[in-house]
């Protein structure tokens, strides 16, 4: 095993300890005060009842007949025989009981079995009891919950855990995600800059803080976190495209209609605001595509694009960790030898990616044929991107109507689309880079955490369970600039047992010599958890979009 | 400390949080009925009685007694075991009565139980393993304790609460008491 892997390795295993350590030294002190106060309210002297025991005297006595919870009568007799009546019955007159069953003596010595109908007067104390609810029902309750996570882990371990290096801000009521940083950086030799719209902050001072956590069994290693400032025109907002520009935009608005498979979505689509547009993979080829098509008005002359909102759903996570599953033990060498082999092993793992593709848009050419003219896309489900692509001003002036025409294309299942809106686009702008000035903790392991972030040849360096604020100082007109993050660096999955049971390398060679054949062998598979991965992903983490 | 000692330290210390709080039986084992049983049950509760030290005696420490819960009737409690046993009611210090056996060892092994299949939620841990906590430790303790009637210098309304669960809740007027035999346990 070569020396990067092996000290990666150590060093895993050696902070996994810290962190579980770290939860068990919290477990004593605080679990344990709560469990005391909880034996304590529970203490044996604030005891509940499950017998209820009716002992009266016959004229007192208001039951009148057996019934399921009151199956048995007892009837005490002056000389200490008892008779233990089912099926019994008081009659109306209530002279008399009558039912069938067993008559002891004061020895409680069975004396005989038999139909008895005994009068009232005889009888000194009758008795029945009624059984109440076991107290097993809340620990069944609990069984059940806990019992269907289990099986959906272990089933499905696929859809637990998952993140990457999350970021999150304020919006003026809680810390919110905004980002999740270089998804797709899973190796040193993959680290790469990651660019993420701030969409939805807006600042109240210079003063600007974003939370970095680290949610999932991941070691994050991150080169940079800065701040891009770009200065908005008036009433316009900045939207990064997908080769890395800045634009400024103004009157974004709703196109006239967006039509998918299952009719008109624009409304849907008319705001960022959580409600997505996704539909589901098709069954037997995960990267089998559709189309999602946009009619907008031209009004005047000017540069237009399309801004699109949109995270990825699970799918990519399944397959990052269905591959895993065929590396299996390993693992390591695998990426080792991507490490080794330069740009040969990287070129590789593009085609299983751009099989799947990104959000292609098309426009029609002068021959009719739908061209492609720009894409957006970033891997990841967390948090939703926001881009804009550029139309091609020549295609929708060819146009003989007042409308024109946009395509999206891409994979079933792949995208959940939040906002769609057309923008006319103004002047491109370059960002004023803002690093961090201060951080809360401040360091970590002996390292200062800004001085990390700040230096290109030092990394912060971050384990399942570490939170850290980075405080930004914004310009003065900080309410005239939109803001971006731009993080760099990348990330290792740590290996789970669950993901050992699998280990195919001939999968693993099919995904990089074959992703098409990859991609159908996987869809059955893949279909059978669909419907509860999403839910199964966000309730086993803490982290919501 | 490493990892395995702190995790045996933590079930150590979670079972006798669980079994702590649990009320202790006296009732020989398999003597007390399944409450399922107890709407035909034709015996008393297990009844156990300390009594007063004698002030005069200085090395009188009171007695114990235990056994089926017979009858009580103004001045006398009546308690069946090897014989019979009267016991003056002013002498009485404390009395416990049990009527069912409990589930509570299931209970604390099945928390026990639930506890460690968390393992198997990952980082869900953090909030599975106290939920099942707070649900197991509860439910454990109350069920060791519920329907056991306990008081210290136990007065006539204590008396007069519990007196429906002896064998004869009618009294022991016109009862041959000498003839009485103590329940024998008979292997299932």
């Amino acid at each position: 095993m070569p020396w990067f892997f092996n000290t990666t390795l150590k060093k895993i295993k050696e902070n996994k300890m810290k962190f579980i350590n770290k939860i068990l030294k919290f477990l004593p002190a605080r679990i344990l005060l709560l469990l005391i106060s909880v034996s304590l309210i529970f203490h044996p002297n604030c005891s509940g009842s499950r017998i209820e025991r009716i002992s009266e005297s016959p004229e007192q006595f208001n039951i009148m007949k057996s019934s399921e919870n009151l199956p048995y009568i007892k009837l005490h007799m002056k000389n200490g025989d008892v008779y233990v009546l089912e099926k019994w019955e008081i009659n109306s007159k209530k002279d008399s009981v009558k039912g069938i069953g067993k008559l002891f003596n004061p020895q409680r010595e069975l004396i005989a079995e038999n139909n008895y109908k005994l009068p009232m007067k005889e009888i000194v104390l009758a008795e029945t009891n009624q059984i109440g609810a076991s107290m097993g029902g809340a620990l069944t309750a609990i069984t059940v919950i806990s019992g269907i996570v289990t099986v959906i882990c272990l089933a499905n371990p696929k859809a637990c855990f998952g993140s990457c290096p999350t970021f999150y801000t304020f919006n003026g009521n809680d810390y919110i995600v905004q980002a999740e940083g270089f998804s797709s950086s899973i190796l040193p030799s993959l680290e790469e800059k990651d660019i993420d719209a701030l969409y939805r902050i807006k600042p109240n001072s210079r003063n600007f803080s974003i939370q970095l956590r680290n949610e999932a069994y991941e070691t994050h290693i991150i080169r940079s976190a800065n701040l891009l400032a770009l200065q908005k025109s008036d009433e316009g907002r900045v939207f990064s495209t997908q080769d890395g520009k800045f634009l400024q935009a103004t009157y974004l608005r709703e196109p006239n209609s967006i039509i998918a498979s299952e009719g008109d979505i624009s409304e849907k689509l008319c705001s960022f605001d959580g409600i997505e547009r996704f539909s589901v993979a098709d069954s037997n080829n995960l990267a089998e595509r559709e189309t999602i098509e946009i009619d907008f008005q031209i009004k005047e002359s000017k540069d237009v694009g399309i801004v699109i909102a949109a995270r990825q759903t699970l799918l990519t996570t399944f397959l990052f960790y269905q591959t895993l599953s065929y590396l299996g033990s390993s693992a390591g060498e695998w990426l080792a030898n991507v490490e080794r082999s330069g740009t040969q092993f990287k070129s590789l793992l593009e085609n299983p990616r751009s099989v799947l593709g990104n959000i292609d848009v098309l426009m029609q050419n002068k021959n009719g044929e739908w061209e492609k003219v720009g894409e957006v896309g970033e891997t990841g489900p967390i948090a939703t991107e926001i881009k804009i692509v550029p139309l091609n001003k020549n295609m929708y002036q060819a146009s003989e109507n007042s409308s024109a025409k946009v395509k999206l294309k891409m994979a079933k299942g792949l995208w959940r689309i939040d906002y769609l809106a057309i923008a006319d686009i103004g002047n491109e702008v370059e960002p004023i880079i803002i690093s961090p000035s201060s951080a809360t903790p401040s360091s970590f392991y002996n390292s200062n955490v800004v001085e990390s972030l700040i230096n290109p040849d030092s990394v912060l360096i971050t384990y399942p369970g570490n939170e850290y604020f980075l405080n930004y100082i914004l310009p003065e007109d900080y309410n005239n600039y939109e803001l971006f993050l731009e993080s760099q660096g990348y990330y290792l999955e740590w290996m789970r047992n669950e993901w050992l049971g699998e280990e195919n390398p001939d999968k693993v060679f099919q995904m990089l010599f074959n992703p098409q054949q990859y991609y159908k062998d996987l869809a059955p598979q893949f279909k059978k958890n669909e419907a509860e991965m999403e839910e199964t992903f966000w309730s086993s983490k803490y982290v919501l979009p | 400390m490493c990892y395995h000692n702190k995790l045996l330290y933590i079930i150590v210390v979670i079972s006798a949080l669980i079994f702590i709080g649990c009320a202790t039986t006296y009732a020989p084992a398999d003597w007390l009925p399944k409450t399922e049983d107890i709407p035909k049950n034709i015996y008393g509760g297990w009844i156990t009685i300390i009594t007063e030290t004698n002030s005069l005696d200085s090395e009188d420490l009171g007695m114990q007694y235990s056994g089926e819960f017979i009858a009580e009737d103004s001045s006398t409690v009546f308690l069946l075991y090897d014989t019979l046993y009267q016991i003056p009611k002013n002498k009485i210090k404390s009395s416990i009565l049990e009527l069912d056996s409990k589930n509570a060892t299931g209970y604390g092994l099945w928390t026990a139980g639930g506890i460690v299949s968390t393992i198997s939620h990952g980082f869900f841990l953090i909030i599975s393993a106290p939920v099942w906590l707070v649900t197991g430790i509860p439910t454990t303790i109350l069920e060791s304790s519920r329907d056991r009637y306990e008081a210290e210098y136990p007065d006539e309304i204590y008396w007069n609460e519990v007196k429906k669960f002896a064998r004869f809740p009618q009294g022991v007027d016109g009862i041959d008491l000498s003839q009485l035999k103590p329940y024998n346990i008979t292997p299932e």
